[in-house]
């Protein structure tokens, strides 16, 4: 219930923000109405968080239709605590652009932004691969749209160009793996392929028995799916058009790329290898292969992107290499057998997602008050410093270092020496970017001696921006450190959730919840 | 073996020569509105390509019709008569949704690359790539 | 690495011909079945069954047309996504064109006498015919998305036989087509919740997109107009659809049939 319902909110504040931009002249009202519907969209993702925590997981019908005949969304603790850091994401992002950006820009942003996270919460939460599809091309679409919001940016055309143009080609081959699975299997629900991969005598109701032969396109599509997902988080051999965007898109954007849409291949990844394909698959030999690889793959792409990082002396290349080295790590810990570094990944893409926003969010208002001596431009410098630490992670009181110690510690459990040593590397190679950009952040002086309380009237949102940030940043990690014990919940409610046969079970006897 | 199976597999196979041709384009050409027109033929390739996955030659009538009722059914006869000629509607829905969803992205793409020849006066990859002097937050 | 290197480097040679090879093997390994197959895959025979089957009122939509049926009440939330997509499409477009300048408002003769006079005449044929594709999408072939694409063409016939200056004579502004298509988008989300919203009122239980009546829930929009299916929220969805395509598209040649100057490409 509560998953159809965050999405409709989207989709409905979307269209609501076109139309209040077009037919009032009014800012203001835009401005409240775009915040009050992202932050509608942020209490609908925690009473999901809640109820999936209560009932294990949250299922809908949408039509009324049982699968494998309509489309249901299967929202389960993974999902549903990557929802809430979009949801959050968003609100952050809409109060980020009513600060930076030009009154005439943001009735285009708002309802561009709506759009993208209601597909991104699509892409979530749905059980069903066509729709997966659908929702791939709502978000890059979308994306490229944020981008190019500058129009008159020769840059960012560029970059939105060549995106476009790559991600369009690649989710045409997501459509090309749907059609071939649909074609093999005679069905397009993920509950359905994963059971009908385990043991292809098996029959279900609407979609009978499989229909072709279906080693062979289970190992084209899935290693085609694989390749989609790594260009989606832009993982090392496909990332060329990552750092082009995040040199160019509007900063209110970069928050949202980072914690929702780039976030969205290690998901799909997560999701492929351990509910479409399980271990116990037909092609549990060639899905072997693809781990391997996958983990040749992100450990390169980890070493590379951190020494990329540490070249870095903006904070817009800080940010690109610095969010492909960690999503290059948190891939490590998903595809890894040991469920804590499964539940480390996870945490590890929320870590880099809150570090990036604290940094973004945190130079932008230094940047805007860089002039004056007040107080929100000494609370950003505060919050830069917090999301380099967050980003770094050897500190104990940010959630960074829980989700590394989380990932070395499954590493080490399963023996996979090369992991642990990738996460302590990259995170020393990184460290050099960072803190020498920290340090020239610290020891600028303030050009203007002037005490100046207020500015244009933003002075509240940004102190409540900053403000929330850090109580979020630090509280999760504070938390963290004084209650070890939430990470064995977390890593217990991970494991459920990556668990193929209540996916299965749960799916089929689907409940409204 | 059967004429019509060598002929349908000969198709299939034609239409993923023509998506690899496709590929190709999309990666190899300098000119950005030819990488257009390549995604434009391998999307177009793929709705073919699931059309004819659809498609079925009937056991008892000779040629398959539309997934559409010719008139209201009037008793469970007319919709088993329906079942024994009609094609699979599915293949048929994906792609109209994927039309759709191709529409949308040409006509965004075609308005990107209007404004990347104002920019560059060219459409060509390479142009010149020099850094921006640019306020960063923006 | 240039373009140049990656068109002759034996590794794109060496991938084009995996992808080749692995999708011709799923198709000679018989991965999709025989080519052509004889049976129906078990799913489209559900729905071909159940489209429009009066015996089975859980199951069917009353449309006679099964793909109509998938698209919008099956699997009716990937096209309000499909719609989205498009609505995001024209969103970023008028977001590279922001400072269209406006037409300049020329003489625009257009073509001659006879073309202009038939134009008038194939006007009003397009129009009937696109209605009737869109209304009559869950009887016949066509749809929303169909008929939407057949009265875009109106506008782009308008264009080229008069000018683009007629259009702005007519009263229609870019503006206006953006409010419209705001308010078709407006719409589908609208019939999309009304089971919902219903249900909510009511105390009973309802889905999001429902149509039918279903085991555990009974509401059930209208399935007959007299003697005539309606196909319940599947002839309203055509019918938004339909605007909020012809909208978009309209738009989309309209930008594009401006001068560059007009569009703000050249200084």
């Amino acid at each position: 219930m509560f998953s159809a319902a965050i999405v409709m909110n989207y989709l409905l504040a979307s269209a609501v923000t076109a139309f209040i931009g077009i037919a009032t002249r009014s800012r203001k009202l835009l401005d409240l109405v775009a915040i009050a519907m992202a932050t509608t969209g942020l209490i609908l993702s925690i009473s999901l968080m809640f109820n999936t925590i209560n009932y294990g997981v949250s299922t809908y019908m949408f039509g009324g239709f049982r699968p494998p005949l309509g489309v249901v969304y299967y929202a389960d603790f993974i999902s549903s605590s990557l929802s809430l850091l979009s949801s959050f994401a968003t609100v952050v992002s809409i109060i980020l652009a009513c600060i930076s950006m030009d009154q005439s820009i943001r009735r285009y942003f708002y309802p561009i932004a709506f759009l993208l996270i209601a597909g991104v919460h699509s892409f979530l939460f749905t059980g069903d691969i066509f729709h997966l599809y659908v929702a791939t091309e709502l978000v890059t679409i979308t994306s490229c749209a944020l981008t190019a919001i500058y129009s008159d940016k020769r840059n960012a055309i560029r970059a939105t160009l060549i995106y476009g143009i790559a991600g369009t080609a690649i989710t045409s081959f997501l459509l090309l793996s749907v059609i071939l699975v649909y074609g093999s299997y005679g069905t397009v629900n993920i509950a359905d392929i994963a059971l009908k991969s385990i043991d292809p005598k098996a029959v279900t109701p609407f979609s009978g028995g499989v229909f072709g032969e279906i080693v062979s396109a289970s190992i084209t599509a899935l290693a085609m799916i694989t390749w989609v997902f790594l260009f989606k988080s832009g993982i090392m051999p496909t990332h060329f058009w990552l750092p082009r965007v995040y040199r160019s898109a509007p900063i209110a954007s970069l928050v949202l790329f980072t914690s929702s849409s780039d976030i969205l291949g290690v998901y799909g990844i997560l999701r492929i290898y351990r509910i479409l394909f399980s271990e116990n698959s037909v092609i549990t030999s060639f899905r072997n292969t693809m781990l391997f690889s996958l983990t040749a793959i992100s450990t390169i792409s980890a070493f590379l992107s951190a020494l990329l990082t540490a070249r870095q002396d903006r904070v817009r290349g800080i940010v690109a290499y610095s969010t492909i080295t960690q999503l290059s790590l948190a891939l490590a810990g998903v595809i890894s057998r040991d469920s804590e570094a499964v539940a480390g990944g996870l945490l590890h893409i929320s870590v880099n997602a809150l570090g990036d926003t604290s940094i973004l969010t945190g130079y932008t208002i230094y940047m805007k008050n860089r002039d004056i001596d007040n107080f929100s431009s000494r609370l950003a410098k505060v919050l830069i410093m917090i999301g380099f630490l967050n980003l770094f992670g050897l500190i104990p009181i940010v959630p960074g270092f829980w989700s590394k110690a989380l990932m070395t510690k499954g590493f080490l459990d399963d023996g996979n020496i090369v992991g642990v040593a990738t996460v302590l590397i990259s995170t020393g190679l990184c460290a050099i970017g960072y803190f020498r950009f920290a340090i020239n952040i610290l020891l600028r002086e303030q050009t203007s001696k002037f005490k100046v309380v207020s500015t244009e009237g933003r002075y509240f949102l940004n102190t409540t921006i900053l403000l929330l940030l850090i109580a979020i940043v630090l509280g999760l990690g504070i938390g963290l450190t004084l209650n070890p014990q939430i990470l064995n919940i977390i890593v217990e409610l991970v494991s459920r959730s990556i668990d193929v046969d209540t996916y299965i079970a749960n799916t089929f006897n689907m409940v409204n919840r | 073996m059967d004429m019509l199976i060598v002929a349908f597999t000969t198709t299939a196979i034609a239409l993923i020569v023509n998506i690899v041709i496709a590929t190709y384009g999309i990666f190899t050409d300098r000119s950005l509105l030819k990488k257009v027109i390549s995604l434009l033929i391998f999307s177009d390739t793929l709705s073919v390509f699931a059309i004819l996955i659809g498609f079925r030659i009937p056991k008892v009538v000779s040629s398959p019709s539309p997934p559409i009722h010719l008139d209201i059914p009037g008793t469970v006869k007319d919709i088993e008569e329906f079942l024994t000629r009609t094609v699979d509607p599915i293949p048929q829905a994906f792609i109209i949704t994927a039309i759709v969803i191709n529409l949308a992205i040409f006509s965004f793409l075609a308005g990107l690359l209007l404004q990347y020849y104002k920019h560059f006066g060219s459409l060509d990859v390479h142009v010149l790539e020099e850094e921006e002097v640019v306020d960063e937050v923006y | 690495m240039s373009i140049e290197k990656i068109r002759r480097s034996p590794l794109t040679a060496l991938a084009l011909a995996t992808i080749t090879l692995a999708l011709s093997i799923v198709i000679v390994s018989r991965g999709l079945g025989i080519l052509p197959p004889k049976d129906l895959r078990e799913l489209g025979r559900t729905i071909a069954v159940n489209c429009f089957n009066p015996w089975n009122r859980t199951l069917t939509s009353f449309s006679l047309n099964a793909v109509s049926a998938i698209i919008w009440d099956y699997r009716g939330i990937d096209t309000v996504f499909e719609t989205a997509v498009l609505f995001a499409g024209i969103a970023g477009l008028s977001t590279l064109f922001k400072n269209v300048k406006g037409l300049t408002l020329g003489i625009g003769g257009g073509s001659t006498l006879i073309v202009r006079k038939s134009v008038k005449l194939v006007v009003l044929l397009t129009t009937i015919a696109s209605i009737s594709i869109a209304i009559h999408g869950h009887l016949t072939p066509g749809g929303g998305f169909q008929g939407g694409s057949v009265l875009a063409v109106i506008t782009s016939l308008i264009v080229v036989a008069y000018s683009i200056e007629t259009i702005h004579r007519l009263g229609i502004s870019t503006k206006d087509i953006m409010r419209i298509r705001y308010t078709a988008l407006l719409t589908i989300i609208f019939i999309a919740v009304i089971p919902t919203l219903y249900g909510l009122t009511t105390g009973i239980h309802a889905y999001f997109l429902q149509n039918m009546p279903k085991d555990d829930s009974p509401i059930s929009m209208p399935t007959n107009f007299f003697n005539t299916p309606l196909g319940g929220s599947i002839f309203f969805l055509n019918l938004a659809e339909y605007i909020a395509v012809a909208a978009s598209l309209s738009l989309v040649v309209l930008l594009f049939s401006m001068r560059s100057k007009e569009l703000g490409l050249e200084d």
